[in-house]
């Protein structure tokens, strides 16, 4: 199929989606009446109008004309690994920052991403990672006087 | 005559060591507050309040003001470099200005935001200076239905900004609206879709938004495409803006800045509203519209001085009416009754070297943040130049860091990756991300004002029509959104668009 | 054998006096977090900035302002209820915000007694200012105005179930009438929607009253007696009216800090409200200032739950 036509199919299929779940939920609270608009009002009429506007779009991936698309959806074969590893780095990041705290949770965070991604050598990567810390925690902890948060090791 | 004096008053009250010293203090600390992601200048101010006590009331304010376009300034900084804009007004500042650092132009993408905001500053106080008393009047006919009809003017305007399907990038501004209306709803009390998170009773955050958006996704896309050298593709050559760059940004600045004074008068997000405001203007104005979005230096040049600009008009519901324009200006109000001044009418011939001392620190400001930033630009260049295997994740990092200090909050840095990943899928579909963050931004207020107005007339539609600057807005709106269907322009449009599609892809 | 059994007991009760709870005097040894429930600027902030040289001097340590803001203040007060019992984390409030908040909000999760409240610092009685061109000059006309012309007089006010709101609601049923309550986020805005005209009439904040009273008409006030900053201002008691509307703030923290370090907090408060220069300060930007420790904050707490509690089943509210 036509990567123009998927691409748009699939996007507007899901702002359809979206425009609906609004549309009613916002049966579940007040829609109001016209002199005290309630707060379902916004989620009404936007929803209705975004699931107008993609069922619109929709429509054009049939039967309309769509600029083309050329660029592949991951442009080298083994792109979506790094692109999976850096999510999961920051989604870990979140997790560890308050148990770890902040200096040694950055240590490790710069260090897998600057030695995983791209690779560098490992001395490069030490380097970086403990530097990047330190200044961090310089910058951040004791020059701007951030709360950030201490971990385990009282750190 | 009466202003030369006041000018002599404010100078003299200015050029005190303490005075000038503090003055540097806050435009140094805003500006690195402004360049750190996500620390804005409430958190700078906040922090510095405290130590404005064992001085006078004209010193803390010079200082505190000072940071405050300091931190305005810095915030363009990121967002050229690096595409992750330092607040809000800053998003537009992405759209061309990162494509210019992309081309190697960073220097004078930097340099004309420099002066453009210099000079918007200057204009701005000019008219403070001339004007604030008159002006404040017309601020105060703003009232719920002229902001909901300017609010949906500028969602309008959003349209102009989208560089390819106009469609697509009205589903994001719908998108974005409906994404505003999560959080605790001011008017009833009532809590839509927070899903008893507390964190969210407040609304999606607008900085792990834009921070996802801009900041994490544009990372992620790099990544794939294993953009293992600098950021920068092209040669970097000169550092400041050329004689031909100047020529094309003169009558931008111009114009942004006294669009962006104007807005700034009104309490609300100013900056945000001349910046891209200006953008649209400069865009429709331009003898190339399709370039815009691809480096052009006018789409720099404009929306910098206008959100400068706006800065400057913000003071003036503070001075002349003794109200906050927006939260930071709320400190300073905050500040003034701490040291025992009362805001209202009277401040300004009460306290008239507290006013005119203001007034000629933001001049001076102006010109140590143009000293300050411009010799810096040869360094944030080379800060460029670091190979991005190494450079990527210290920038993953610094949003990070700079999400999470905001309130402390787990919640939010899950939102702003939460961000990134719709904000990286979005791109690889062909949606763009200015709509979906200017409607976040403005669509609460947007609502907000329109169920006030229809309480206010007790359900009376009409109330847009009546009020005569809300019609106006209303109309303007009107004019914009049935333009493209007209015959001759619509044909016009779609001929840019496929040259827009026919470039991009 | 003997001087080692009696080395590792030594060692041990030192060990055991070295974790036991901080005593007052020890108290306190480092910064502590004041945490803002609201924005910077605000009436809240105002107060606390006011009290943060007297308070620093008086505990030696620094006092650090926190903003938590949020969902009208019940973010922060939900970590409040909380956080660590040690004395280093108090913060601000209003009432009836923290009566009222627990009973109509869902998803909030403070109590309005999980909280030992050291001082009452000021409160803002809430009076009734019209736009300068309303054809009204006294309360009374208002009340005729509103009775000849019901639902369609626009008041305006912060946030739902807040002291604004109860006011106005407090004021329909005393009166007999009835009036459009619009509801704002800030007391700016609301300002600015009188000062302009775009709204009637405000219950609002003596502090506002104050500042722009003479851009508006200020019909009526909430205090028991005349204020000093609105000495030509009729009480709402005088006109006829018994109500006393205001918002009340001051600094509390989780209950179950120790006993000796919630009376050496009380004391710094204390100490600091009752000086002079502070008193003059607040009054001067329409605060009325108050001097009071724990036990009469507690008392007057607990009268104002009775009241809201009653309020809240004559005017029927539901919970949302």
């Amino acid at each position: 199929m036509d990567k123009a036509v998927s691409y748009n199919r699939v996007s507007a299929i899901f702002f359809l989606v979206v425009g609906v779940f609004f549309f009613i939920y916002a049966r579940s609270v007040e829609i109001g009446a016209w002199n005290e608009p309630g707060p379902g009002f916004l989620p009404f009429w936007g929803g209705l109008v975004l699931a107008a506007m993609s069922g619109s779009l929709l429509l054009r991936t049939f039967w309309g004309k769509l600029p083309s698309i050329t660029h592949s959806f991951f442009p080298r074969s083994d792109s979506w690994k790094r692109v999976v590893a850096t999510f999961a780095a920051l989604i870990a990041y979140n997790f560890l920052l308050t148990p770890l705290g902040f200096t040694i949770t950055t240590f490790l965070f710069v260090g897998f991403l600057v030695r995983f991604i791209f690779p560098q050598t490992w001395t490069r990567t030490l380097i970086v990672a403990v530097l990047s810390a330190l200044a961090a925690r310089l910058l951040f902890i004791n020059f701007l006087e951030t709360q950030l948060p201490k971990g385990f090791l009282g750190f | 005559m009466d202003i030369l004096s006041h000018i002599a008053l404010g100078a003299q009250t200015l050029f005190t060591p303490t005075n000038f010293l503090f003055c540097f203090l806050g435009v140094l600390m805003g500006t690195l507050v402004g360049v750190l992601p996500g620390l804005g200048p409430t958190a700078a101010i906040a922090l510095l309040l405290p130590n404005t006590f064992h001085v006078t009331p004209v010193t803390a304010i010079i200082m505190l003001a000072g940071i405050y376009y300091g931190a305005m300034y810095g915030g363009s900084t990121t967002s050229i470099l690096v595409n992750i804009p330092g607040e809000a007004a800053s998003v537009i500042t992405c759209l061309d200005g990162y494509q210019m650092a992309r081309k190697g132009r960073a220097g004078p993408a930097l340099g004309i935001a420099a002066f453009g905001s210099f000079i918007a500053g200057t204009i701005s106080v000019l008219g403070l200076m001339l004007v604030a008393p008159p002006l404040a009047k017309f601020a105060l006919a703003f009232g719920p239905p002229e902001y909901f009809s300017l609010m949906l003017m500028g969602i309008v305007v959003l349209i102009y900004l989208a560089a390819g399907s106009i469609l697509k990038a009205l589903m994001m501004a719908v998108f974005g609206l409906l994404l505003g209306t999560i959080g605790m709803d001011a008017i009833s009390g009532t809590q839509r879709l927070t899903f008893g998170v507390l964190e969210l009773a407040d609304g999606i955050g607008l900085i792990p938004a834009i921070m996802g958006l801009f900041g994490v996704a544009e990372v992620i896309s790099n990544v794939e495409e294993e953009m293992k050298r600098e950021i920068i593709t092209a040669k970097v050559k000169n550092l400041l803006p050329n004689l031909q760059d100047w020529k094309d940004s003169f009558w931008p600045i111009i114009r942004g800045s006294v669009l962006g004074f104007f807005i700034g008068i009104l309490p609300g997000p100013a900056p945000v509203i001349s910046a891209f405001s200006s953008y649209a203007i400069e865009k429709k104005l331009s003898r190339y519209p399709e370039k815009f979005g691809t480096g052009v230096i006018q789409g720099v040049a404009g929306p910098e001085a206008a959100n400068n600009a706006a800065t400057g008009g913000a003071f003036i519901p503070l001075f002349t009416l003794g109200i906050p324009a927006n939260s930071v200006i709320a400190i300073l109000l905050g500040a003034f009754m701490i040291h025992g001044i009362q805001p209202g009418p009277m401040l300004i011939s009460k306290y008239p070297d507290l006013f005119w001392g203001t007034i000629m620190s933001m001049y001076l400001g102006n010109i140590m943040l143009l000293i300050l930033n411009l010799p810096l630009i040869g360094l944030w260049v080379k800060v460029l130049k670091v190979p991005y295997p190494i450079l990527f994740p210290l920038i993953l990092l610094f949003c990070l860091v700079g999400v999470f200090s905001l309130n402390y909050s787990n919640v939010e840095v899950a939102l702003m990756i939460g961000f990134g990943i719709f904000g990286y899928l979005a791109r690889k579909f062909q949606f763009e991300m200015a709509p979906l963050v200017l409607a976040i931004v403005i669509g609460p207020m947007m609502e907000n004002n329109l169920r006030l107005s229809l309480v206010i007339s007790q359900g009376d539609a009409w109330i847009f029509i009546q009020k005569p600057i809300s019609a106006v807005f209303i109309f303007i709106s009107l004019a914009l959104l049935i333009s493209p269907f007209l015959p001759w322009v619509g044909k016009r449009r779609q001929k840019l668009q496929e040259k827009v599609e026919g470039e991009n892809v | 054998m003997r001087k080692r059994q009696f080395t590792w007991l030594f060692f041990g009760f030192l060990f055991l006096f070295s974790t036991a709870p901080a005593g007052a005097q020890d108290f306190p040894k480092g910064p502590i977090n004041y945490m803002n429930p609201f924005n910077p600027g605000g009436e809240v902030d105002i107060a606390a900035r006011a009290m943060q040289p007297y308070l620093e001097k008086n505990l030696g340590v620094p006092f650090v302002i926190n903003y938590l803001p949020g969902a009208g203040g019940a973010l922060c007060w939900s970590k409040l209820s909380a956080a660590k019992p040690d004395g280093y984390n108090i913060g601000g409030f209003s009432i009836p915000h923290i009566i009222l908040q627990p009973m109509f909000m869902k998803d909030v999760t403070f109590k309005t007694d999980d909280f030992v409240i050291f001082s009452i610092v000021e409160y803002t009685p809430i009076g009734l200012g019209v736009k300068k061109d309303f054809k009204v000059n006294t309360f009374r006309e208002f009340i005729d105005y509103c009775k000849a012309n019901p639902g369609k007089v626009s008041c305006g006010g912060v946030g739902k179930f807040t002291g604004h709101h109860f006011a106005t609601l407090q004021f329909m049923k005393l009166a007999g009438v009835k009036v459009n309550y619009v509801t704002f986020t800030g007391t700016s805005q609301v300002q600015t929607a009188l000062l302009g005209g775009h709204i009637d009439a405000s219950f609002a904040n003596s502090t506002l009253l104050t500042t722009s009273k003479d851009q508006i008409k200020v019909l009526a006030i909430g205090s028991p007696k005349r204020m000093v900053q609105l000495p030509e201002i009729p009480t709402f008691e005088e006109l006829g009216y018994k109500m006393y509307p205001r918002i009340a703030r001051g600094a509390m923290g989780p209950k179950t800090i120790p006993k000796d370090i919630q009376k050496r907090l009380e004391k710094a408060f204390l100490e600091t409200t009752s000086k002079p220069e502070f008193i003059a300060k607040m009054e001067q930007v329409g605060f009325v200032p108050q001097v009071m420790g724990i036990e009469d904050s507690h008392k007057y707490l607990d009268m104002e739950v009775k009241e809201h509690v009653k309020l809240a089943q004559e005017f029927d509210l539901k919970k949302q």
